[in-house]
């Protein structure tokens, strides 16, 4: 006859306890998270501002409407897309090359990996601050004169942050100069998880470097890769410091974003409602890349 | 119209975009359009030699504006006697001339203009003054709706720094602050 596992015993402790377990983290998901959110949203349905003597009202989804209407509303939510489109795959393709890279047994292995890492210890308006020294316009600017040092002075300096067609660029880069170092990390971490075992029979086998990469480096990494792709969009639709420092939004809206606009409307102009409603759509958009992400990881586990 | 003009400045490369914050001191351009904020910098920098010189005049005389963040007393002050008491200790000339001396700002009495080295007349930024007392300066709006308006204007210059149609960028201004003055119907006192 056989015995029950002694693991069965807990599984049918009271359900008490299991909700006294999930209590401290509950408590604190829902004072700090959930609550924050549901009154947000309450918040959207009104017409509240700061400092006004005039009763809060609710207006229902008026808010909403005009931020639909509003042009800069929609030039926010474009720039997020392609800010988040072009960042993306570039930082996290850079990223693991450079995890690739510094995965090598390197002698100054330690003092390369400190080197990528520290753009991301530097806080981000303090990053902000210099690339605006380094954008400056004119032949003097940094960048400039690097450009045209490299094309032989054929490059006419460009005022980036001024111009609607390189604005956006020019956070991009900054923002992947700031931000690859972290995902390398995480890339590198998750490179150290494959088994080198793997690798050696690979060889034997007769695999080359690219077959080892493609069928052995890709596959262990899906997870790593997937995590870190759904951070930096999530991050991406988050951009806020740069736009604030570099550009605040210009030119002509090249730069705005959710983040901004929510700022500008809740503190700027004391919309706070406006403001609550621009943070909603946020949550939406990255709820629904979440779900997208999580989709697509379990796709590809029922496919292994 | 003046947006015009400075647009065309812009555009044209003929102002300095100052990024160093010090096109002016390092002697990069002969002019600076800036406040009285900017005095002791550019005295520092120039001594005797620094010179303030009038607004343009874009064909309707010459405007700047004013106006700025203000001590006040609420209805709902709770001991409006000591707050009328410390306000009226403020405005005393002395104080007054010891904020200004502290922030260079432009001393907002007549005896304490008269008695401040840098204000008085024949002073070096008596123009400052002469600009308030003699109407070139126009009362920035007395509004609640000032955080509105204020900010809807700083986007649509930069618009217009940045080359935007100048009446488009000025009328969408305009809907902003239309927008909210509707939202808070009018800004009324409220009983």
């Amino acid at each position: 006859m056989r015995v029950p596992p002694a693991s069965a015993s807990s599984t049918l402790a009271p359900p008490a306890i299991a909700w006294a377990f999930v209590l401290p983290a509950a408590l604190g998901l829902g004072v700090f998270l959930a609550l924050p959110f549901l009154l947000s949203f309450g918040l959207s349905l009104t017409n509240l501002r700061l400092g006004s003597p005039l009763p809060m009202e609710f207006v229902g989804l008026e808010q909403y409407r005009r931020l639909g209407a509003d042009p800069v509303f929609r030039q926010a939510l474009l720039n997020n897309a392609v800010f988040a489109a072009v960042v993306v795959p570039v930082q996290t393709a850079l990223a693991l090359a450079l995890a690739l890279l510094l995965n090598q047994p390197l002698r100054a292995r330690p003092l390369f990996r400190t080197l990528f890492f520290i753009p991301v210890v530097f806080p981000l308006s303090l990053v902000s601050v210099v690339w605006v020294l380094i954008y400056a316009p004119g032949p003097n600017g940094l960048f400039n004169a690097l450009l045209e040092r490299l094309t032989f002075g054929a490059w006419t300096p460009h005022d980036f942050l001024h111009d609607p067609r390189w604005a956006l660029p020019a956070i991009m880069l900054t923002s992947i100069w700031q931000g690859t170092g972290f995902q390398m990390v995480i890339l590198l971490a998750g490179l150290q998880g494959i088994p080198n075992t793997l690798y050696e029979a690979a060889a034997i086998d007769g695999a080359g470097a690219w077959a080892r990469f493609w069928h052995i480096t890709l596959p262990g990494l899906r997870n790593t890769l997937i995590f870190v792709a759904l951070m930096t969009t999530i991050l991406a639709f988050r951009l806020f410091d740069q736009v604030q420092i570099m550009t605040h939004g210009g030119p002509r809206n090249a730069t705005t974003t959710l983040m901004f606009e929510a700022v500008q409307a809740a503190f700027a102009r004391q919309q706070v409602a406006r403001g609550a409603a621009i943070t909603v759509v946020l949550f939406l958009v990255v709820l629904a890349l979440t779900l997208l992400q999580r989709r697509i990881t379990r796709e590809r586990r029922e496919g292994e | 119209m003046a947006l015009t003009h400075i647009q065309r400045w812009l555009l044209d490369g003929r102002v300095d975009p100052n990024v160093d914050d010090a096109s002016f001191t390092s002697g990069r351009v002969a002019l600076s359009w800036a406040g009285h904020w900017e005095y002791r910098r550019y005295h520092a920098a120039f001594g005797d030699d620094l010179v303030l010189v009038p607004l343009p005049d874009f064909g309707r005389g010459s405007r700047t504006s004013q106006g700025s963040w203000v001590w006040t007393m609420t209805k709902a002050c709770r001991h409006p006697a000591l707050a009328a008491r410390f306000l009226a200790y403020l405005l005393e000339t002395d104080q007054v001339l010891a904020m200004t001396a502290a922030n260079a700002a432009v001393p907002a009495t007549r005896s304490a203009i008269a008695r401040s080295p840098l204000y008085r007349p024949g002073g070096p930024l008596h123009l400052f003054a002469e600009q308030l007392m003699e109407g070139y300066a126009v009362p920035r709006p007395k509004t609640p709706a000032y955080p509105v308006i204020s900010s809807a204007f700083r986007r649509a210059f930069a618009e217009i720094r940045d080359g935007a149609p100048v009446q488009q960028a000025l009328d969408r201004a305009v809907a902003v602050i239309d927008q909210d003055i509707r939202d808070n119907h009018g800004y009324q006192p409220v009983p």
